[in-house]
């Protein structure tokens, strides 16, 4: 087990507008003991979020497309207090060739594709305990894009 | 058949599910989805948000029934109930309370059921929201953990409902 994920500084943005996802992810997380979560309806929330709170791993929403890879650009840019080469799922409607260049470059973790299940997300969560995480606190280079 | 028990409190659990004042009204999106999300999230036919009443089984949403109530002591969901954690049933046709229930013998041949019990900030159980299949299924922790937060969600539109009214 992976003490990081049970440390108290572990912790996961669940950044996503559709409030039964959201939620339904949140509370899986908590109730399978696997991070402290952290949640945001917009990217607005979630930059402001991100601002202020250092997290180990984000799933990310691309239902605001531009705003959403802005968003991740400035994380792997270091401009929040995360490391910039936390893991990143991200969660999208569609992806097309441009797309998926586009988070390769950004060193996205895993694309999953509308209709997800919420189990995908948890277990690729899950799969994040066999591996080490970065910590939470920023410091380390930003991850090559 | 093993009839539906009924629960010691009955008589209280009953005015606060009338006390609800859901009973009868018309479908609502912000239950609709929540059954439609659990049907798909299980890849399962039917899923319901299910009130269970003195006599009667009533859907405030359901998904893939052709009836919006069953008989109280035919129901599943009478059985789920009875206690807070989640009831399942693997294989109806392999199970003594369920094998020969004519929701099992004939439509629509429930084989997989599983019940996640709304217990009210008040403590009393008014329903489950379910999922059921034709096959026989098993459910896993992420499973269990999958519908218990969806409970969580017909909980929180419930006593949103109660609070406003």
């Amino acid at each position: 087990m992976n003490p990081l994920l049970h440390s108290p500084t572990h912790s996961i943005l669940v950044l996503e507008p559709d409030a039964v996802v959201r939620s339904t992810v949140a509370s899986v997380v908590r109730e399978l003991d696997l991070a402290q979560v952290h949640q945001a309806a917009s990217v607005p929330l979630g930059t402001q979020l991100l601002a202020e709170t250092a997290v180990n791993a984000l799933v990310l929403s691309l239902a605001d497309n531009d705003a959403a890879l802005d968003l991740l650009t400035r994380l792997r840019a270091g401009e929040f207090p995360s490391k910039a080469d936390i893991p990143v799922v991200v969660l999208a409607p569609a992806c097309d060739g441009p797309l998926a260049l586009r988070l390769k470059q950004l060193e996205v973790l895993r694309l999953l594709l509308t209709p997800f299940k919420i189990r995908d997300v948890v277990q690729t969560l899950e799969a994040l305990k066999a591996e080490p995480l970065p910590e939470a606190a920023s410091g380390s280079s930003p991850a090559q894009t | 058949m093993m009839k539906a028990p009924r629960p010691g409190n009955d008589v209280e659990r009953l005015h606060a599910l009338r006390a609800l004042l859901l009973l009868d009204t018309p479908p609502e999106e912000r239950f609709d989805r929540i059954a439609a999300f659990a049907a798909s999230e299980f890849n399962v036919p039917m899923a319901m948000v299910s009130l269970v009443d003195e006599n009667r089984q009533w859907f405030k949403a359901q998904v893939g029934l052709p009836f919006c109530e069953t008989e109280r002591d035919l129901s599943f969901c009478g059985h789920a109930i009875m206690a807070p954690a989640t009831m399942v049933v693997t294989d109806a046709t392999r199970d003594p309370r369920f094998a020969d229930n004519p929701l099992v013998t004939g439509e629509p041949h429930v084989r997989f059921y599983a019940g996640a019990p709304l217990r009210l900030a008040t403590g009393e159980i008014v329903g489950t929201l379910c999922i059921m299949d034709t096959q026989p299924r098993q459910m896993d922790r992420v499973d269990l953990a999958i519908l218990g937060a969806l409970r969580a969600l017909v909980l929180e539109e419930l006593q949103r409902r109660e609070a406003a009214t």
